[in-house]
């Protein structure tokens, strides 16, 4: 049951064409950024300007992977509801969790799909361009990015219980700046305000990624230990924020406007 | 004896808002019995929807209790044997007619060949076997309401739930659904269906419950319901003979309707038999005999307590 509400969810996002538009971005934001890395790759060398692309692309598929993440997260069940075609879902012996956990895999799975796709367009650019390849660390680092867009995913449904989804967005949107805010309290050499900082990074779900690609290059498991930390966190609060809204929806009232 | 299709017990919803609350329900009481056709009727707000929607468990009533054959309306389970129609229907235009139906067939637990067999079967039931390729956003509305209809008939329900079914239908597509439905309870499956269109149900519902403001004015089967102690007749006929209107013009509640047209209530069955053995004797066209106030409409505005808006 669950895993038909998923795919059905999952279609409908990509017949919405948002996840298209989002990797049309991503190919020609890559392509800008990749411009002067391959002029650079002349005087320094395809290995390093191959760890430099990899690094500025992902950062920048991570943006647009958190407004995706926005997006999808905000409108989750919350369009559904408004459109009248979770009336339909939620008259079959269905309960609650699983319509939720369904809608929740569906919007999972489209994040997953661009980010996988994402993936495959660097691994294109990067076999043509820079024949550059990454160490095997690097997928724990594309894990824990892609986790953080689960992150934002997570807070953006969390709020979207409370309110509508544009200011559900804009909450989290602030969020993401007070927790940026806290970072650089954090960085302080003041005990006080590197505490203060440190406890606005905790409440606010701090998702700043460990270890850049180029920082691991010939990392060993010692330096790879933050990276593990920061994979655990973030699924903690993923678990802890997919579950108050499961817990949220399953008291909800499906009020439409004929209610 | 039978379990009943839906029971409402004492139901009540409040809608509570931050400054005020409003009753919707007021403690319904009420059973549809299975393998009937149960209208439920009411104006507009009255709180047909609201009910609706707490047996589907779409909303959760403030006291009182909901089942479906037995079971608490709060268990998904109860949903089993359940096919239900929102007012207005709508899903999203990309998916064609069989994806559609696929998947809530899957929804609905049945196997895979049980769907393959039941959609052209379905659509082919609706009038509709070129929606199967079709997609949603290029339906009609009276299409996109009868695909909601399929949907609800994929799991082989025994309780239909349907909210002002023929809502937006052309004359047409109204008399196809009221046949369908007649169809489906000789198949014997229950349909519970709300409305505010009384000719809608008047010539095929069994039994019919009035609410107004979130009140039950009202349960019983049609024939009851529209059973009043008929002391005058309203008989209507064309003639065009004019000693015999002119004869008949001296009736206390002669009415001309049109050119050639007229009506006269009788007060009494033997004044009602009479005139009509007048009536067989001359050239005049009979075109209606019936107990005055005898219309479901008009039994509705006199419980609506809007008498005065009635034909009748």
């Amino acid at each position: 049951m669950i895993s038909v509400i998923a795919r059905q969810k999952l279609s409908k996002l990509r017949n919405s064409k948002m996840l298209l538009i989002f990797l049309i971005v991503a190919a020609f934001i890559s392509l800008l950024v990749f411009l002067p890395i391959i002029i650079m790759a002349g005087v320094q060398g395809a290995k390093i300007s191959g760890a430099v692309a990899l690094e500025t692309y992902f950062g920048y598929i991570s943006f647009i992977g958190h407004v995706a993440a926005l997006l999808i997260g905000a409108t989750c069940w919350r369009q559904d509801l408004r459109d009248g075609t979770i009336l339909t879902f939620a008259a079959r012996p269905l309960s609650r969790f699983s319509l939720f956990f369904g809608k929740v895999i569906g919007c999972v799975a489209a994040l997953a799909l661009y980010f996988v796709v994402a993936l495959l367009l660097f691994g294109i650019f990067d076999l043509f361009i820079f024949s550059y390849v990454p160490p095997a660390s690097f997928l724990l680092y594309v894990v824990q990015q892609f986790l953080s867009l689960i992150v934002t995913f997570a807070i953006v449904l969390f709020f979207s219980n409370f309110f509508n989804p544009v200011l559900a967005v804009v909450l989290s949107v602030v969020l993401f700046f007070v927790g940026g805010i806290g970072g650089l309290l954090a960085q302080l050499t003041s005990g006080v305000w590197q505490a203060i900082g440190v406890g606005i990074q905790a409440i606010t779900v701090e998702r700043s990624i460990s270890y850049s690609p180029s920082a691991m290059l010939g990392a060993d498991v010692e330096s790879l230990r933050p990276i593990w930390n920061a994979i655990g966190y973030f699924l903690v609060w993923i678990i802890a924020l997919v579950s108050s809204s499961a817990l949220l929806f399953d008291r909800r009232e499906l009020l439409t406007k004929r209610s | 004896m039978s379990v009943a299709a839906i029971r409402f017990d004492s139901l009540r919803k409040v809608y509570e808002r931050r400054r005020s609350a409003r009753e919707a329900l007021k403690g319904i009481s009420f059973e549809v019995p299975a393998g009937e056709i149960f209208g439920f009727l009411g104006p507009n707000g009255a709180g047909k929807t609201t009910a609706m929607h707490i047996v589907m468990d779409f909303i959760y009533s403030t006291s009182g209790s909901c089942e479906i054959f037995g079971i608490s309306s709060t268990d998904p389970s109860a949903r089993a044997r359940v096919g239900f129609l929102p007012e207005i229907f709508s899903f999203d235009g990309f998916m064609r007619g069989e994806h559609f139906l696929r998947t809530f067939g899957k929804l609905a637990s049945r196997t895979k060949e049980q769907i393959e067999a039941a959609i052209p079967e379905l659509l082919e039931f609706l009038d509709m076997p070129e929606a199967q390729r079709q997609r949603i956003k290029s339906y009609s509305k009276g299409m996109t309401q009868k695909i909601g209809l399929a949907q609800a008939l994929i799991g082989d329900p025994d309780l239909l739930i349907l909210d002002e079914p023929t809502s937006g239908m052309d004359p047409i597509a109204k008399a196809k659904i009221k046949n369908l439905l007649k169809k489906l309870r000789g198949e014997g499956k229950t349909i519970f269906l709300s409305t505010h269109i009384l000719s809608d149900i008047e010539d095929i519902a069994d039994r019919v419950a009035i609410i107004n403001k979130g009140e039950v004015l009202a349960v019983d089967s049609l024939g009851k319901l529209l059973h009043v102690e008929h002391k005058a007749y309203r008989v209507q006929f064309d003639s065009s003979d004019n000693q015999l209107v002119a004869e008949l013009q001296s009736a206390s509640a002669f009415k001309r309707i049109a050119e050639g047209k007229y009506e006269i209530t009788c007060d009494t069955r033997t004044a009602k038999d009479q005139l009509l053995e007048r009536l067989l004797k001359s050239d005049a066209d009979i075109t209606l005999v019936r107990p005055a106030g005898a219309s479901l409409q008009h039994r509705f505005l006199q419980l609506l307590q809007h008498e005065e808006l009635s034909d009748d």
